[in-house]
């Protein structure tokens, strides 16, 4: 297998047996030379090159396991074989853990001889595998670590061309605001002139009058159009999405609408739920889109004319349509409404009149972005119909993804996620839920324009709590915003009642991750400082079997709100469903995998914050009210150290 | 015969400004102009204004400021404002309270005098139905 013959080194004193081995190595193919010492031996290595050494552990100077140990420092890649006599086997084992490849019990009548070749030809395979295998092993090293390194590169192009898009978009957003208050002036006076206010016009003044106003309206078309064009490119990481009452807001842009359409002599009718339907958007971006579609509608149906504007909730998503009577649109011109406005030249009359909101293909692309669709219909000489849908998601599941997603996020960057809460005890108890809906809108409102940047969120925790969820904020930033929405607040409940409104918001704040490391840790921590429990809405959940559980639960379910476990993967399962303020424990109850209760309890991120109270039978034989007063006790104790709410003098 | 309703109008573009002007005052209107947030509340609160068309980006004091300065003085929403801004700023508009409503930039004069007619004439019908 290997070209050139392979040199054996033999390390034997004993002369009969050399020539005999040489021998039996020469007629297999090998170069052999003996060594009758280990000292000669080692000192023929440096002279010339062997890949083989044969090496009789019993030598007259050095001991054969000691050669083996130099061998091997020296020229680590060389096959070497241990020869040993019968008895010497121990030996031969430590050789092996030294480094020997191999070893040959010698035998009386030389029969190893002819093993020889074959344990060496085997030694020389498997030190080339090996050898090809490292080599393997470190191509793939290499490819890893230039691949590593591409990667790096490849990152840092990105976040230059993050960096670059971004300047891009800002400076045409810069640009395309500064340009319209120039125009608004030019635009003013050339009505002022055309409307003759400024004195008598000529005919061919008023011919000219007409152009430079077209072109104005040109120009502001164009400016739209930049705009649109740089915010073309956002994603759905730019969407500042949170839970958007739509009722209000499609009147919100029917009655900016209105002047434009009592002008224009034409109906705006609006179909509404009795019940406001509530999606997770961007409200800016619907409120835009519905505003395009609106304002088009109004300027392309001639007067009088009737436009209708549509809301239905269905099971899985919501649908906005904007009916009008106006000239419709030929179907094959329908798909060209959607054209990207970098691709399609549009016609400058057509560009005038997308004044308001975004554009078409705009609107289409930040409809799908939410995850809805966008379509037009449309019927020449009777009128078109747009209509978009948005999904509908469970708050309560996008509040966690949020979470869970901010805190990824935090993980990544090495970055920070706070959420900040707001409370009002009063609000919980459902005298007026319609007033408690109003004044949680208002704080929803407030709360977010406090909270306003990418990657931010306010939602309403379930429970009536709002929470904001901020991404990038530590503990000090999070305390700020927090007092500067406690401040917003209070000017909001005076002003919006039109009465002083003497009522009371419980705020917190939470931090990943020296507060907590999960999202569920972060919502207990956050649960605990916002809410001081209080004897009537405290549940404490009792972890008890039998008929002692039952007492218990019957006396303490008169004044508080019981949750009860029967054993402990009922509780862990229930904890994770729901906080509680207190947790009892019935200390018969079994181990769970082995591991105690308590101790599991106070590592679960759900009950570790929780006080845990022995329900032994001395507990159990005592009055209900006794049980009560105790329960009271513990919650008193664990609210007591806690400074993060302000005393309640210093409220409203 | 009424008297004339007073505008305040506040932008620091002041030909912007003094279109407006022009327009309001072919229209009937008495109107005063300002450059900044400051000199809007100081006109303001010096003689009582009966609308105000307020800039948003102004130097000084923005617009922001202003209204809510003016509602600390005045009272929430007592006097009608229509903000002129351009359009990124929706979102802010919706979540304040106190404006009446707001005008995009470049606006139609014409639409302008819609919208500030149609502000006055559901003020004067509240106070009628108000106090009969």
């Amino acid at each position: 297998m290997t070209m050139t013959p392979v040199s054996v080194m033999l390390f034997e004193d004993d002369e009969g047996q050399a020539t005999l081995t040489r021998e039996a190595l020469e007629q297999a193919g090998f170069l052999a030379d003996v060594c009758s010492t280990g000292r000669e031996g080692l000192k023929r290595m440096f002279e010339k090159t062997f890949q083989v050494f044969l090496i009789d552990i019993r030598l007259p100077d050095i001991n054969g396991v000691e050669v083996l140990r130099r061998i091997k420092t020296i020229q680590p890649e060389s096959v070497a074989i241990v020869v040993t006599g019968h008895g010497d086997e121990t030996q031969a084992v430590e050789a092996m853990k030294l480094g020997a490849d191999d070893y040959v019990v010698k035998s009386p009548y030389m029969g190893h001889l002819t093993a020889l070749p074959v344990i060496i030809r085997e030694g020389l395979d498997r030190r080339q595998l090996r050898h090809e295998r490292q080599e393997l092993e470190t191509e793939v090293w290499e490819h890893a670590r230039l691949l590593e390194e591409r990667n790096a590169e490849l990152r840092r192009a990105n976040e230059e061309l993050k960096r670059f898009t971004q300047l891009k978009s800002n400076l045409v957003t810069m640009v395309s605001h500064q340009l319209r208050d120039p125009l608004t002036t030019i635009k003013g006076f050339a009505s002022i002139l055309a409307d003759k206010l400024a004195g008598p016009v000529t005919e061919d003044q008023g011919k000219y009058l007409r152009i430079i106003q077209a072109n104005i309206d040109r120009l502001a078309g164009m400016i739209n159009e930049l705009l649109d064009m740089a915010r073309m490119e956002i994603g759905p990481a730019q969407l500042r999405k949170s839970f958007v009452d739509l009722v209000p807001l499609t009147q919100a842009v029917v009655q900016t609408m209105r002047p434009l359409a009592e002008g224009r002599r034409i109906d705006v009718i609006v179909h509404l739920p009795h019940e406001s339907p509530r999606v997770f958007a961007d409200s800016e971006r619907v409120g835009e889109i519905l505003l395009n579609l609106v304002s088009n509608a109004i300027k392309y149906t001639p007067s009088p004319g009737r436009v209708t504007v549509t809301l239905e909730e269905r099971e899985e998503e919501v649908q906005f349509t904007v009916s009008d009577t106006g000239v419709g649109i030929a179907e094959g011109d329908l798909p060209k409404l959607f054209e990207d406005l970098r691709k399609s030249r549009v016609e400058p009359a057509e560009a005038a009149l997308q004044g308001l909101g975004v554009g078409l293909p705009m609107s289409r692309r930040l409809v799908e972005l939410h995850g809805g669709r966008l379509w037009a219909t449309s019927v020449k000489g009777e009128g078109s119909t747009f209509a978009f849908t948005l999904p509908k998601q469970d708050p309560d599941h996008v509040f966690r993804d949020h979470l869970q997603s901010g805190i990824e996020r935090g993980r990544q960057t090495q970055g920070r996620v706070s959420l900040i809460a707001f409370s009002c005890a009063e609000l919980g108890s459902p005298e007026s839920p319609e007033e408690a809906g109003r004044i949680y809108d208002a704080v929803e409102q407030r709360l977010r324009l406090a909270v306003r940047r990418h990657g931010d969120v306010v939602l309403r925790w379930p429970g009536a709590a709002l929470v904001g969820v901020l991404a990038q904020v530590g503990a000090e930033g999070a305390q700020r915003i927090l007092e500067r929405c406690a401040a917003l607040l209070g000017e909001t409940l005076v002003t919006s009642a039109g009465t002083r409104l003497d009522m009371r918001f419980d705020h917190a704040c939470a931090t990943y991750p020296e507060e907590g490391a999960t999202d569920a840790e972060l919502l207990v921590v956050l649960r605990r400082r916002l809410h001081r429990p209080d004897a009537q809405h405290a549940s404490v959940m009792v972890i008890a079997a039998g008929e002692r559980g039952t007492r218990v639960q019957e006396a303490l379910g008169r004044s508080f709100t019981v949750i009860a476990a029967s054993h402990g993967p009922d509780a862990l399962e229930q904890l994770n469903r729901k906080a509680v303020d207190v947790i009892l424990l019935d200390p018969e109850v079994p181990p769970t995998n082995g591991e105690a209760l308590p101790d599991v309890l106070r590592n679960h991120p759900m009950s570790k914050h929780v006080p845990l109270m022995l329900l032994d039978e001395a507990f159990a034989s005592w009055s209900p009210e006794d049980m009560a007063a105790r329960v009271r006790e513990a919650l008193e104790r664990q609210a007591g150290p806690s400074s993060e709410t302000p005393p309640p003098d210093t409220g409203t | 015969m009424a008297a004339r309703k007073r505008i305040l109008i506040a932008d620091d573009e002041k030909e912007l400004a003094l279109a407006i002007k022009v327009r309001l005052e072919a229209a009937g209107y008495q109107v005063t102009t300002a450059h900044d947030g400051r000199e809007a509340l100081e006109l303001a609160k010096q003689d009582r204004p009966d609308l105000i068309l307020l800039d948003v980006l102004m130097p000084v004091m923005d617009g922001y400021a202003c209204l809510r300065q003016l509602n600390a003085h005045y009272g929430h929403g007592a006097i009608p404002v229509i903000v002129l801004t351009v359009r990124d700023y929706m979102k802010d508009l919706f979540a304040l309270e106190g404006i009446e409503d707001y005008m995009i930039k470049p606006f139609d004069h014409e639409d302008l005098l819609l919208r500030m007619d149609r502000i006055f004439r559901r003020r004067a019908e509240r106070a009628s139905s108000s106090s009969p």
